[in-house]
């Protein structure tokens, strides 16, 4: 019996080994390729150690938004801020993530002035995010954000841990290279209450979770306390969108509201404030223009704050 | 909790060692250790259904000791048939019920006579089909004097609910699995060596193969209109792979699964795509379903013995009802009807006992005779598969007119990626091991230790790399 458990030990010890230093291997080879913050949306394949920066913005798409298509550079040029974006689109990414990304970008000796959340009540009302198991498929294997995410507390984590390193095998990840999105110039011309209807109506498969929001608050909580024990000021915007409010809306808002009381934390409901058709490429999606737009007229205010 | 799941991944070592470990290696301990974790793995999957299985495992335990008891005559055919009536009654509920009502209703239908039937919203307990025939042959074997009745419940319960085959077989016999649950089992390294080799070939086979066959094989079959006779022949043949290795290999992990707790199950698969005739093919698919319903249902009705004409009739009955077995669509028992066809040839010339043995036995090569035949066979299931696999019987008919049309020629536009560089891997390891139990028995090959350690880690490697682990049911988990 020994003998056997001895043996299955070492198989799977040295298959562990071996998996590692392949994806290792394909990791470099990619990470090599040398990625900028808009080039990707991968957060470690451009995340560097101990650097400053004026500005960190997270989030889910409305928040990478910032950065896609280049916008990266138009925003840190209106806001004359080093800019670093960790936000995480496509439903990958909840609340949960997302805290555990700014913890990592702490611990590896990166300082940042300012944290803007752009808290999307969807990532809010939604517990898709944190269940989420691709959620570093385009992320390079690094042993110490293996490591940390092993003791960080979250749903799923073997599974997404498991997907992290497989994932480095796959075409996908093979075929990574540096490209921008070219500035997003498609516009809406009006807006189309039919597509709007088609879109909450997925979004209101589950109907609004209260458990999830809970457990969201709780997480987004954590975040503010993260960020203040790194000396960030953290603030908290609500996005725009040009249906206006969000399903959700006020439970978000009320939260914001007790945030602040409990910390101080400065947040702003954007959500009416870009009601533009041209300004978007979806309903809530800024486009280029729109991002530019937004960023002259009311985040430059929020963050020269 | 699937065999490809991480959960398994973590219930099978703990269930493993506390097996060993902590049982004192007293047979009681062991016993109820495995009733416990079967238990558990078929309540993870709804533990409503786990009452099913005990009242279900209960009734046979209980009737069991009741026909060994009555002394021959009207009690124990009344016992006999009492469980009998109860097993296939629940069968018939949660598995056909909806079926007859709207078959019925059909029927009606054809004359003009509208008929509401109700219909049930149930849902399928999983693995009813495997341990009600569990069940059903004990009784029958009782019945037939075949064995004693089994007084300790958690022995009996253990054989039925014994975890790696409780969900999707083999089905087993009391007469083979009984003995080894009342014998104190002893570690084994060789044999658990080979368990755990047989499920990771077991493993290679569903992830690897299996579930990668299995988003194409689903989108040609779900839409087969927007395909070309050439792109549904592929599709075909994907499913062929696709239904062999799911099942092949969820029998190899479960074979391996039990040889780790010293418990040899049944054989279930024998390579069957090297099979040169329809008789030698279910000799080799399927074994301990197909050898059941020949013990309890083709021997009872006669079998052969009175003469060609009943050995057919009795032939396409097993058939039949095999295929309805499957499931609950006229799929099945056209699939099953096609598949008596195919042996009504060979049972009239007295050729369906010709290949018994395993094609080009100790040869490298197969003849071309032998290839010819494997070639002919596989056509033969693969135009069979179509009805197993299309979801109406029209749908099926239609589906094989496509593929015979012009655009058989066409050149084939569907992404395959790398699925027949696995496929050709995996028929190169089931020829070279076909005198073996599965496609990996490298126990009996000379070869040095670091080769044997080198290709599994490469094997374990490639699981790794390209299974797919989105957590695909094992096809089989539906009948």
């Amino acid at each position: 019996m020994k003998r056997y458990l001895r043996n299955t030990a070492l198989f799977i010890i040295a298959l562990f080994i071996l998996v590692t230093l392949l994806a290792l291997a394909t990791s470099h080879m990619v990470y090599n390729r040398g990625f900028e913050n808009w080039e990707s949306e991968s957060n470690l394949l451009m995340m560097k150690k101990n650097q400053e920066y004026g500005l960190l913005i997270m989030g889910i798409s409305h928040a990478r938004n910032f950065t896609r298509h280049k916008n990266h550079l138009r925003v840190e040029k209106i806001l004359d801020k080093k800019m670093i974006n960790i936000g995480i689109g496509g439903g990958d990414c909840g609340t949960n993530d997302q805290h555990f990304y700014l913890k990592y970008f702490y611990s590896t000796g990166n300082k940042t002035e300012k944290v803007l959340y752009v808290l999307s009540p969807t990532i809010m009302t939604k517990g898709f995010g944190n269940k989420a198991s691709n959620t570093f498929e385009l992320e390079p294997l690094r042993l110490d954000f293996f490591g940390q995410y092993v003791c960080f507390k979250t749903d799923n984590k073997y599974e997404r841990l498991f997907y992290y390193v497989k994932s480095k095998f796959s075409r996908k990840w093979f075929g990574l290279k540096p490209k921008s999105l070219e500035i997003k110039k498609s516009a809406l011309e009006k807006l189309d209450s039919s597509k709007i209807k088609e879109g909450l109506k997925l979004l209101l498969v589950e109907g609004e979770r209260l458990d999830e929001f809970q457990r969201n608050s709780q997480m987004v909580e954590e975040t503010i306390r993260l960020a203040r024990a790194n000396q960030s000021e953290i603030v908290f915007i609500i996005p725009p969108a040009l249906f206006g409010k969000w399903m959700g809306h006020f439970k978000v808002m009320d939260f914001l509201e007790a945030m602040n009381t409990k910390y101080g934390t400065r947040y702003y409901d954007f959500s009416e404030s870009v009601l533009i058709p041209k300004y978007y490429y979806d309903h809530h999606h800024l486009n280029s223009a729109g991002i530019e737009y937004f960023t002259e007229n009311y985040l430059k205010e929020v963050i020269d704050h | 909790m699937l065999f490809n799941s991480f959960e398994f991944a973590l219930f099978l070592p703990v269930v493993f060692l506390l097996y060993w470990f902590a049982t004192g290696k007293s047979l009681k301990a062991q016993n109820i250790l495995l009733l416990v974790a079967s238990y558990f793995f078929y309540g993870s999957w709804d533990y409503r259904f786990l009452f099913l299985l005990i009242f279900s495992t209960f009734l046979d335990y209980f009737t069991g000791i009741k026909i060994h008891e009555a002394k021959p005559g009207r009690m124990k055919t009344f016992w006999l048939w009492l469980s009998i009536s109860i097993n296939l009654g629940f069968l018939g509920v949660f598995k056909y019920f909806n079926f007859f009502a709207s078959s019925f209703a059909d029927l009606l239908g054809m004359f003009g006579i509208q008929a509401g039937f109700v219909t049930l919203n149930v849902i399928l307990p999983v693995g009813i089909s495997f341990y009600t025939f569990h069940g059903l042959s004990y009784v029958l074997d009782l019945y037939n004097d075949r064995i004693k009745p089994e007084r300790n419940y958690v022995n009996y319960a253990v054989f039925v609910s014994f975890f790696p085959l409780l969900v999707a077989g083999p089905i087993e016999r009391a007469t083979h699995l009984l003995p080894q649950i009342i014998k104190k089992r002893v570690f084994n390294y060789s044999q658990a060596v080979d368990g755990m080799q047989q499920i990771i070939w077991g493993l290679f086979k569903k992830v690897v193969v299996a579930d990668n066959c299995a988003p194409i094989v689903n989108n040609i079959f779900e839409n087969p209109g927007a395909f070309s006779g050439s792109e549904l022949l592929i599709g075909v043949v994907l499913f062929a792979f696709q239904i062999y290795c799911d099942f092949s290999g969820y029998s190899d992990i479960a074979l391996g699964t039990a040889r780790l707790f010293g418990i040899t199950l049944l054989r279930n698969f024998a390579f069957p795509y090297f099979a040169r005739d329809i008789a030698e093919f279910w000799r080799r698919w399927h074994i301990s379903l197909t050898t059941w319903f020949r013990d309890y249902l083709y021997i009872p009705l006669g079998g052969s013995r009175g003469g060609k004409w009943m050995s057919v009739r009795n032939t396409f009955i097993v058939f039949l009802v095999s295929g309805f077995w499957h499931g609950a669509n006229w799929t099945f028992i056209v699939w099953g009807f096609l598949n008596a066809l195919y042996f009504l040839p060979l049972l009239l010339m007295n050729k369906n006992r010709q290949n018994m043995e395993i094609a080009a036995k100790g040869k490298w090569l197969p003849s071309l005779k032998d290839l010819a035949g494997m070639a002919v066979t596989f056509s033969l299931t693969l135009l069979a598969w179509v009805f197993f696999r299309a979801d109406s019987v029209s749908g099926a008919f239609i589906f094989i007119r496509d593929i015979f049309s012009a655009s058989l020629f066409a050149a084939p536009d569907i992404k395959l990626h790398y699925i027949w560089v696995f496929i050709i891997i995996l028929l190169v390891f089931e020829w070279i091991f076909r005198e073996q139990q599965y496609g990996l028995q490298f126990n009996e090959v000379r070869l040095h230790k670091s080769l044997k350690w080198s290709f599994m880690l490469a094997l374990g490697l490639v699981i790794f790399i390209f299974g797919n682990f989105n957590k695909t049911e094992f096809i089989y988990f539906a009948f």
